[in-house]
């Protein structure tokens, strides 16, 4: 049912209008795809080390004025967490190390109380990473610490992009019509010119469907200036960039799992989709949260049931490991990685990011207080950081981030 | 005062009671469960460890394979379990989906007090499924769904789905019926996804043979997004394939010393979509019931029928003598029916026929002023007959964000009543006066109520749209009466024969009332109008309630005429009226919530809306007397506010507080404005006051709950407090002459007031074998009402109480015990007189049942009760039920059961209560001790019969 709400509120907020035909694209480059097979139930356990070099856990601080829910986005620089958080409606500013430096309070900057700021995205401007919040009609520009350094009005602005790729000056538009037709992906530089446009679709062919996905499908691939994009009741995995869009991996599921192979096209479907995936719990409709370091794949299976939902891929040995099943072991002071398995976090984010070979994700100290409690027959070690930690926090304090550092192998 | 040694007397048995289970469980046992198991699961093939796998343990010796606990491994695949018995064969079973059960022998040494399984391997489901041999696990968790497999609990053949509750570690049956688990209510229990009779929990447990069924299911339903632990807990019996349809239900007879005698028969049927109930009972035992569900509650197969909704009641006035037919029906359109999409049809029927006989002798002390007061001394003897018959109907269409009910209801009530009273009113200087009165009346009386609602809300599954819902509701009620009286009336003053009345009358007296009412609410409007945001977060709804009344009314009155020996029309009281009423009531509605959730922290949220509404009524008499001719209206405003905080602190707490303020309007009577005064009744004669206005009721009430959320030895607690003002009260004024007659007069007063208070509190506290629930419920009104008495002014306060502790001990199946406490208490006062009248009702019962052996069951139930006024003696009495009932064939369907009910032959039912400025005390005729043998049969089947 949680997943259930989550998927309901996922599809309104993707609105009408988005999306795509999962017909044979032109123009995609497929001489370098690699095809995966995976079978969601036949994983293989690993211990947290077999997997990670480095694990670290930041418990970020905890006062009056740093509290907040949990982190429904967030960005790494060199030296902050910038997190947003919906139950408060701030953006948040935490150092590396978790301490508290600044909070936006998107309530108090706004000027519609009810509709305050929603998320936010990093900009570089004279050389500094600066955070970009928009709110109405207002354009809100503040500094790592904090500090607004500019409030203009959104015209006089350069364009917002759904999506910005790392690394680069590139921005991404969904949906676009240009010249006619619409695509899925339209790329843009700095200046606001567009440099290509990819998956064309009509759009009567989505008008009054279910398109659901389970959040976002553009992620950074670890390339400087492209990502990959991921589509609607496709098991595809395709990396863009300004020059052009290539079929990276090609998924296949086991039958029982995979959705009908005219699942876009028979009309039958259509209006019909959400309805007949709630139906058909073994189905998997899509894919998420695409990261690559070295040989290992990090990927989530789209689905309504309750099978595993996070992969990792080893594109070597083709071993296939479930992120619930990743064993604490002293590496990570005996401490889970993710909640998954526990609560939904981890389950319905996936990591949050990939930046320079590591990836990022947290959980609740609700969460960290109770594996606490059940791995207290391992006395783990910890560190100074998670004693401090422990001894001085509670299960109601904020949530702890943690970093790992995915083995090359 | 009460004596209180009646009352020490129960607690006393109960302690002995216990104190000799302690002696019989340390015999039985001679060993102190303090024993831990740990352990870790694991798929070795696949090299992780299984989370969520069930993990039970129970005892493995002969005979006995009762379920001690069971966990679900936590995240690290590990379980662990302590207060195990030391030194017994023990079982450990382990489950999970796809895997192999694991299942193992072991013992804890009573020296290490710790079993280590360390790792223990699954291994998984191979295809060819047929060559294992599948072992039904108790436990499984399925998804969300906690699953307990009834085939692993091991019972009695003949045992009921409560049997099967009662052996899972964790949940809770109440006394009441209710059930808990981990200490959370269980707020809903279904039976294959779908209401069982009506949705009363005992009709399902107590009658549902535990071999019928297939797995007991525990879920959750989520009530909010943020917060995965704020949820509601269901519980449903998926019965096993073949066994979804089936019957049960229980015939029985019973005779019995002094002529008294009992019989019942109900039974239930059921299918996939239709279930079906047919009743009946009839006894001279005053075991009154009012529908089919009180009958087939009170009839269920596992039931010791010591219910106090269905028992001989020793304490109402005279012998009732029922004669109950009835059915039950429920079709749904929908096998499996849920909140979006549902089509049912509920059809009731019920017939009773009820004969009472009563008499009673009472003095009632009347304070006139600070030196004055009258006694009545009554004497009361009366008989009636009468004949409801009850038909109503329900169908309920929900589709998605559509709800259409369609209801109607039919009561028809035919009558005969004969009354015979004798008062002789005295002061302290003698008798003042004597009255007598013979009444013999017949009547009949029908009601028609046929109402539809329909309304829409938001659909969720599509984009928001601005308008948001509506609700309409129209319902027409008919109904119609006829009634005919004859008084014979004699009234003597000893102080002033003049004052001499004699009557002979009849009445005869028609009424019809027509009355329509139309409903509509728009909800939600602000974004018809305003943006998504404006207002400030307040959004606005509007509400009409429009009415349409009717009733005529014909009194045909006749004297007799002692010279023509014919009755004569008596010209002042035969009337007609007809009385006209709308009702108006336009109504804006603003509501704000504000909520703070913080993930995985807590949820806050607090709701406020206010309603400005206007009642306007505009009522129209018109009556063959003029000076009842009326068209009144009256206009008021009539405000109302609720606000409501809740505070959910995920896994401790979650408190709700809720406040509220109304207000409403009582508009007098054609019986309050300018009645016909009819002198029959010669001691209070009624009068009326046409410049009587409407009153106004402002009620400003506040309720506290307290839900406990942590895991272990929950504690449940809640309060309410209400106080209400009333402006323009309509209220006496009461003049009472030298022969105790009372004119009263209906007046306006300010100054009424009243508070009431209620508490309540629940805790279960659950051993190895054995279980203790505490109730204490306790609730106090005091009403403050302005009148006059012979001119003076004077309040008349009135403080009434009510506190019931229960203590309920079970252990296993074959025995219980109850103690309960009910104390209620009442103290009235005239301020201006400074006369107080208090009086307090104890009631201590000390209820036992016992199974000696399999089919047999002892129950005792003996009570102490106590009377005491501040102005007689205390009267105190106990009474004491005792049963055996032994059970026949091999499917226990046969009782037999001796009863033996106020064994000490004390019963004396007291009238003791108090009213404004008087008090009742006094004797009534009630049931009294009898002995009764009963025979019954329990037919049931659960799947369709095997042939031989």
């Amino acid at each position: 049912m949680k997943l259930l709400n989550k998927y309901i509120y996922v599809f309104c907020m993707v609105h009408l209008g988005l999306n795509m035909v999962n017909a044979q694209q032109k123009g995609i480059d497929i001489s370098k795809k690699q095809s995966v097979r995976i079978d969601p139930k036949n994983t293989i356990g690993l211990n947290v080390s077999d997997v990670f070099d480095e694990i670290t856990f930041i418990p970020l601080e905890t006062t009056k004025e740093s509290f907040f829910g949990k982190i429904k986005r967030l960005e790494v620089t060199k030296d902050r967490f910038i997190i947003y958080d919906q139950d408060t409606r701030a953006i948040l500013i935490f150092d590396k190390m978790g301490k508290f430096i600044s909070k936006i309070n998107g309530a108090k900057i706004s000027d519609d109380k009810d509709n305050a700021i929603d998320e936010f995205r990093l900009v570089m401007e004279d050389m500094r990473t600066l955070i970009s919040l928009q709110s109405g009609k207002n354009l809100f520009t503040f500094d790592l610490n904090g500090k607004l350094v500019n409030k203009g009005h959104t015209k006089d602005n350069t364009p917002k992009y759904d999506y910005l790729i790392p690394d680069s000056s590139t921005g991404i538009k969904f949906n676009k019509k240009i010249d006619s037709t619409y695509f899925e992906l339209s790329l843009y530089d700095g200046g606001g010119k567009i440099l290509n446009k990819f998956f064309p679709f009509a759009i009567e062919q989505i008008l009054n469907d279910n398109m659901i996905n389970s959040g976002k499908s553009l992620f950074y691939s670890g390339r400087p200036g492209r990502a990959f994009y991921t589509r609607y009741y496709d098991y595809n995995i395709y990396e863009i960039g300004p020059d052009k869009a290539e079929l990276s991996f090609q998924i296949t599921l086991p039958a029982v799992n995979s959705l009908p192979r005219d699942f876009m096209s028979n009309p039958s479907y259509k209006g019909k989709k959400m309805e007949f995936l709630l139906k058909n719990t073994d189905l998997y409709f899509g894919i998420y949260n695409v990261f690559q370091s070295g040989n290992n794949l990090f990927f989530n299976l789209s689905t309504f049931g309750q099978g595993k939902r996070s992969f990792i891929y080893n594109l070597k040995n083709n071993a296939l490991v479930a992120v619930s099943d990743l064993a604490p072991d002293h590496t990570s002071y005996f401490l889970p990685v993710t909640d998954a398995g526990a609560f939904d976090e981890y389950n319905n984010v996936g990591f949050s990011q990939y930046v320079e070979g590591y990836l990022y994700t947290s959980y609740s100290s609700l969460a960290a207080f109770m594996f606490k409690q059940q791995s207290a027959n391992k006395k783990p070690q910890y560190n100074e950081i998670l004693t401090r930690y422990f001894k001085t926090q509670s299960k109601k304090s904020n949530p702890i981030i943690v970093v790992l550092k995915p083995k090359n192998g | 005062m009460a004596n209180w040694s009646y009352h020490i007397l129960p607690v006393i048995l109960l302690a002995v009671s216990l104190l000799c289970v302690d002696f019989a469980n340390a015999q039985d046992k001679g060993t102190i469960a303090t024993g831990a198991v740990n352990g870790l699961v694991r798929d070795p093939v696949r090299n992780f460890v299984l989370k969520s796998a069930t993990v039970s343990v129970s005892r493995a010796s002969k005979g006995d394979s009762t379920l001690i606990s069971y966990q679900i491994t936590n995240n690290y695949g590990e379980f662990s379990f302590s207060k195990l018995p030391l030194g017994q064969s023990l079982k450990l079973q382990i489950n999970n989906l796809g895997y192999q059960p694991f299942i193992m022998k072991f013992t804890i040494s009573p020296e290490t007090k710790l079993y280590q399984f360390k790792e223990i391997d699954l291994v998984e489901k191979s295809i060819s499924l047929s060559e294992v041999v599948v072992t039904a696990p108790p436990i499984v968790m399925n998804g969300d769904t906690l699953e307990f497999n009834a085939s692993a609990f091991k019972l009695d053949s003949n045992a009921v789905v409560e049997d099967l509750l009662r052996k899972i570690p964790n949940i809770t049956v109440w006394g009441d019926g209710t059930i808990t688990v981990n200490g959370r209510e269980v707020k809903r229990l279904l039976v294959n996804g779908k209401e069982f009779f009506g949705g009363d929990t005992k009709i399902a447990t107590e009658n549902i043979a535990k071999n019928a069924v297939e797995k007991i299911q525990v879920y959750k339903t989520l009530g909010n997004k943020s917060n995965p632990l704020d949820s509601t807990v269901e519980m449903n019996v998926k019965l096993k394939k073949g066994m979804e349809i089936g019957y049960f239900g229980k015939l029985s007879a019973g005779y019995g010393s002094s002529g008294r005698y009992e019989a019942d028969a109900v039974l239930n049927a059921f299918s996939p979509k239709l279930q079906i109930t047919v009743a009946a009972a009839s006894n001279n035992i005053n075991k009154l019931v009012g529908d089919v569900a009180t009958l087939s509650r009170n009839s269920t197969f596992k039931g010791v029928g010591n219910r106090i909704d269905y028992r001989p009641d020793f304490s109402i006035s005279g012998i009732t003598k029922p004669v109950s037919i009835g059915s039950t029906m429920s079709y749904n359109f929908i096998e499996k029916p849920d909140s979006f999409n549902k089509s049912t049809l509920s059809i009731n029927f019920f017939n009773q026929n009820s004969k009472n006989d009563k008499s009673s002798s009472s003095e009632t002390t009347t304070t006139l002023n600070l030196d004055e007061k009258i006694f009545d001394q009554k004497k009361y003897i009366g008989s009636s007959i009468y004949n409801s018959t009850n038909f109503d109907s329900r169908y309920e269409l929900r589709k998605r964000n559509h709800v259409l009910e369609i209801s109607q209801f039919f009561v028809k009530g035919v009558g005969h009543n004969e009354d015979k009273n004798e008062i002789n009113s005295l002061n302290k200087d003698g008798p003042v006066s004597a009255n007598q009165s013979n009444d013999r009346s017949d009547g009949k009386n029908t009601s028609f109520n046929f109402s539809v609602n329909y309304s829409l809300g938001e659909d969720f599954n599509k984009f928001p749209k601005k308008f948001k819902g509506l609700a309409v509701a129209y319902s027409i009620a008919v109904d119609n009466a006829a009634n005919t009286r004859l008084t014979l009336t004699n009234f003597k003053s000893f102080i002033d024969p003049s004052a001499d009345i004699k009557f002979d009358r009849k009445y005869q007296t028609d009424s019809r009332y027509i009355k329509h009412k139309l409903d509509m609410q728009l909800l939600n409007l602000k974004e018809m109008f305003f943006s998504k945001t404006a207002l400030w977060g307040f959004n606005f709804s509007v509400h009409n309630s429009l009415s349409f009344g009717d009733r005529k009314s014909t009194n045909f009155v006749e004297d007799f005429d002692n010279p023509s020996f014919t009755y004569r029309d008596n010209a002042y009281l035969s009337n007609r009226t007809k009385t006209n009423m709308i009702e108006e009531s336009p109504s804006f509605i603003l509501r704000k919530s504000l909520s703070r959730d913080i993930s995985n922290r807590y949820s806050k949220r607090l709701d406020f809306s206010a309603s400005a509404s206007q009642k306007l009524i505009r009522q129209i008499i018109v009556s063959d007397k003029s000076f009842q001719n009326t068209n009144r209206s009256y206009s008021r405003f009539v405000p109302e506010v609720n606000i409501t905080y809740s505070n959910n602190q995920f896994t401790e707490f979650n408190k709700r507080y809720s406040l509220s303020y109304t207000t409403s309007i009582g508009i007098p009577s054609l019986e309050q404005l300018a009645p016909l005064i009819d002198s029959t009744n010669s001691y209070y004669i009624r009068k009326g006051n046409f410049r009587l206005k409407e009153s106004l009721k402002r009620m400003l009430s506040f309720s506290f709950s307290h839900e406990d959320e942590t895991t272990e030895s929950t504690l449940n607690y809640g309060f309410t407090i209400a106080a209400a003002q009333i402006e323009s009260n309509i209220v006496d004024s009461i003049y009472i002459n030298n022969s105790n007659i009372q004119t009263i007069y209906p007046i306006n007063l300010n100054g009424s007031r009243n508070v009431a208070l209620g508490g309540n509190i629940r805790k279960a506290f659950k051993m190895s074998v054995s279980e203790l629930q505490v109730k204490l419920a306790s609730d106090a009104g005091f009403s403050r009402t302005p009148n006059y008495i012979n001119g003076t002014f004077t309040f008349s306060d009135n403080l009434n109480t009510s506190t019931n502790l229960s203590l309920y001990y079970t252990r296993r199946e074959y025995l219980s015990f109850e103690l309960r406490y009910a104390l209620s208490t009442y103290r009235s006062r005239q301020t201006a007189l400074n006369n107080v009248y208090d009086g307090l009702n104890l009631a201590t019962t000390f209820s036992s049942s016992v199974a000696p052996a399999k089919r047999i069951a002892l129950s005792s139930d003996l009570t102490f009760n106590s009377f005491s006024s501040s102005n007689s003696n205390t009267i105190s009495f106990a009474i004491w039920n005792v049963s055996l009932a032994c059970r026949f064939m091999k499917g226990n369907n046969l009782e037999f059961k001796f009863s033996a009910l106020d064994l000490l032959h004390q019963n004396s039912s007291v009238i003791n209560f108090g009213s404004l400025n008087s008090f009742t005390i006094g004797t009534q005729q009630t049931l009294q001790q009898y002995f009764m043998t009963t025979i019954s049969y329990y037919p049931r089947q659960f799947g369709k019969k095997r042939k031989k």
